[in-house]
C-alpha cells in the first residue's frame, strides 16, 4: 500500500453490473439496488483483493483516489 | 435458529426438458419460475439436482461462493453428464484460482481493448459480406458471415490459424453436448481438439507474437502461474466460448430478427439502435436452456427449499432473462427496450470474460449486415442444434 491513505472508487457510469468485483472483493464492493457496484465506504484500506477486483472490472470502473474514510462515490 | 420448511416438491422433472426449435420463451420454465421456482430434477447422469429458474435466485446462485463450481466437477458429487470436461480450466474453478486465471486474461478483454478492436471487427464483418453478396441466392448465412466472423475475431486474438473453422465447430459443439452426443463421443472430441491446441502452443512457443496466446504461454513457461494442463484448458475455453457463443448468438440474434421482417426493417432504419438492440436480443433469445451446474458446499436456504451441502444446483440463464419479476411483458420482442440487467452474460465471479468483446461484435455484425443487406430475408425454415446446453440454429438460409 502507498503510503498516502486512498480509497476504492466505482465510476458507476461505466460499471455494467458484472458482479465480479463483489464476488471478488465482497468486504470492499457490493452491489445497489440499481444493480450497479458501489465501494463499501466502511472497508478499510484497500487490500490484495481490491486489487484483484480493479484487475478483473470488464469495464475498468474501479480507480483508487487519494482520501480515507466515509465519502461518497 | 430460523425455522425453514423444505417446499413440499411435486415431482422430479427429468432434464433437460424436450428440444423445441427456435428461441421463443419455453413454457416449461414459464410454469416453475410461477408455480415451483428451485425445483427438483433428474439430470442425464441420473444425478438429482435443483433447477433454479427466476431472476433473483439464479443471480444468487451465480454470486454466492457456497455454490462451488469445483466441487462440480472435481472428486465425488452430482454431474450433468457422467463424465466431466475441462476440470483444470477457469470455467471449472472457485476463488482464489480462478481469480488468478482470469486475471492472466483479463487485461485483453477489457471494453477498452474491445473498443479498440471495433474498427478492425467492422472492416472483416464488410468484407465477409462483400463476399457473401456476389453467391447464388438462397446462402446460408451461419457459413458465411455468423461463424467465420467471431472465428477470425478470437482467432486473431489468440494468434491461431483462421483456417480450422469445421473442426473447430465440431468440438466446439461436443463441448455443450447435454444429450446430443454420447459422453465417449465428447470425450474423444475433447481428446482431439486437445491434440489440435497441445500442436498451435508448440508452434507458438517456437515463435512467440504479440497475442493472447503468447501471453499465457510466457506465463506458464516464465512465471509459473499456469500449469500446462490449465493452459490447455484456457485454450478450449477461450476458442469455445469466444467463438463458438458469439456464433450460436449471432445466428441466433438474425433469426429473430428476420422471423419479423418489421425488426429487421427498423434496425435498417434506425441502426443507432443497433447498441441497445442487441441487449434486448441477448435477453430474449431462450438460448442457454441449461447451465453449468454449482455444488452447496454447505446448507444454503433458497427461497422456500435449503439446498444441502453436496446438492448439485442448475441455474438456467435463459429462463431468468423472462422472469416476469424483473421484466415487464418479458415475452415480447422489444428492440427500444432499456435491458439493463440480462444474464445471458452470467453474473459474479464468472461473469463471461469475452463480454464486451462479444458486445462491439453482435453491434459491428448487425450494423454491417443491416447497411449491406437491407432486403434480407428468411429463405427457408432455419435447422437446429439440439441436445446442447444452448440453442441456436445450425444454418440460415437468407436471400436478398
Amino acid at each position: 500500500m502507498p503510503p498516502e491513505a486512498e480509497r476504492l472508487v466505482v465510476d458507476r457510469a461505466l460499471c455494467i453490473g458484472s458482479g465480479l468485483c463483489a464476488a471478488t472483493a465482497p468486504r470492499h464492493f457490493l452491489l445497489a439496488a440499481d444493480r450497479r457496484s458501489i465501494a463499501r465506504p466502511d472497508a478499510g484500506a484497500p487490500d490484495a483483493d481490491a486489487a484483484d477486483a480493479m484487475a478483473l472490472c470488464p469495464v475498468e470502473a474501479i480507480s483508487l483516489v487519494p482520501g480515507a474514510g466515509v465519502a461518497p462515490a | 435458529m430460523e425455522h425453514r420448511r423444505r417446499r413440499r416438491t411435486g415431482e422430479i422433472r427429468s432434464f433437460p426438458f424436450p428440444h423445441r426449435d427456435g428461441l421463443d420463451p419455453l413454457p416449461e420454465f414459464a410454469r416453475l419460475r410461477r408455480d415451483e421456482p428451485v425445483a427438483r430434477i433428474r439430470l442425464p447422469s441420473g444425478d438429482l439436482a435443483w433447477l433454479v429458474t427466476r431472476h433473483a435466485d439464479v443471480r444468487r446462485v451465480l454470486s454466492d461462493p457456497r455454490f462451488s463450481r469445483a466441487r462440480a466437477t472435481r472428486g465425488d458429487g452430482p454431474r450433468v453428464n457422467r463424465t466431466t470436461t475441462l476440470p483444470n480450466s477457469i470455467l471449472a474453478a472457485d476463488p482464489p484460482d480462478h481469480t488468478r486465471l482470469r486475471k492472466l486474461v483479463a487485461p485483453a478483454l477489457t471494453g477498452r481493448r474491445a473498443e479498440a478492436m471495433r474498427r478492425d471487427i467492422a472492416a472483416l464483418a464488410g468484407e465477409l459480406l462483400a463476399r457473401l453478396a456476389p453467391l447464388p441466392r438462397p446462402a446460408d448465412l451461419v457459413t458465411h458471415f455468423t461463424r467465420p466472423l467471431p472465428l477470425a475475431v478470437i482467432c486473431d486474438l489468440l494468434g491461431t490459424p483462421r483456417s480450422d473453422g469445421e473442426l473447430l465447430d465440431g468440438w466446439c459443439d461436443a463441448l455443450r453436448s447435454v444429450t446430443a452426443m454420447a459422453d465417449a463421443r465428447v470425450m474423444s472430441a475433447v481428446d482431439e481438439m486437445t491434440g489440435y491446441l497441445t500442436g498451435l502452443l508448440r508452434t507458438k512457443r517456437a515463435h512467440p507474437d504479440d497475442d493472447l496466446l503468447s501471453a499465457l504461454i510466457a506465463a506458464r513457461d516464465d512465471g509459473d502461474r499456469l500449469s500446462e494442463e490449465e493452459l490447455l484448458s484456457f485454450c478450449v475455453v477461450l476458442l469455445s466460448g469466444g467463438y463458438g457463443t458469439t456464433a450460436n448468438r449471432l445466428a441466433g440474434m438474425v433469426h429473430l430478427l428476420l422471423a419479423e421482417p418489421a425488426r429487421y426493417e427498423r434496425l435498417c432504419r434506425e441502426p443507432e439502435l443497433i447498441p441497445g438492440a442487441v441487449e434486448e436480443l441477448l435477453r430474449y433469445a431462450q438460448s442457454t436452456v441449461s447451465g453449468n451446474l454449482r455444488v452447496a458446499e454447505e446448507d444454503v436456504a433458497l427461497g422456500d427449499v435449503i439446498i444441502r451441502e453436496g446438492e448439485g444446483v442448475l441455474a438456467v440463464l435463459a429462463s431468468a432473462n423472462h422472469d416476469e419479476r424483473a421484466f415487464p411483458q418479458p415475452d415480447l420482442l422489444d428492440l427500444t427496450r432499456e435491458v439493463r440487467s440480462h444474464l445471458s452474460f452470467g453474473h459474479g465471479a464468472h461473469f463471461c470474460v469475452g463480454a464486451q468483446l462479444a458486445r462491439v461484435q453482435l453491434q459491428e455484425a448487425l450494423a454491417g449486415l443491416t447497411r449491406a443487406f437491407p432486403t434480407l430475408y428468411a429463405a427457408g425454415p432455419a435447422v437446429w442444434k439440439r441436445g446442447l446446453s444452448s440453442r441456436s440454429p445450425r444454418s440460415l438460409p437468407v436471400g436478398w
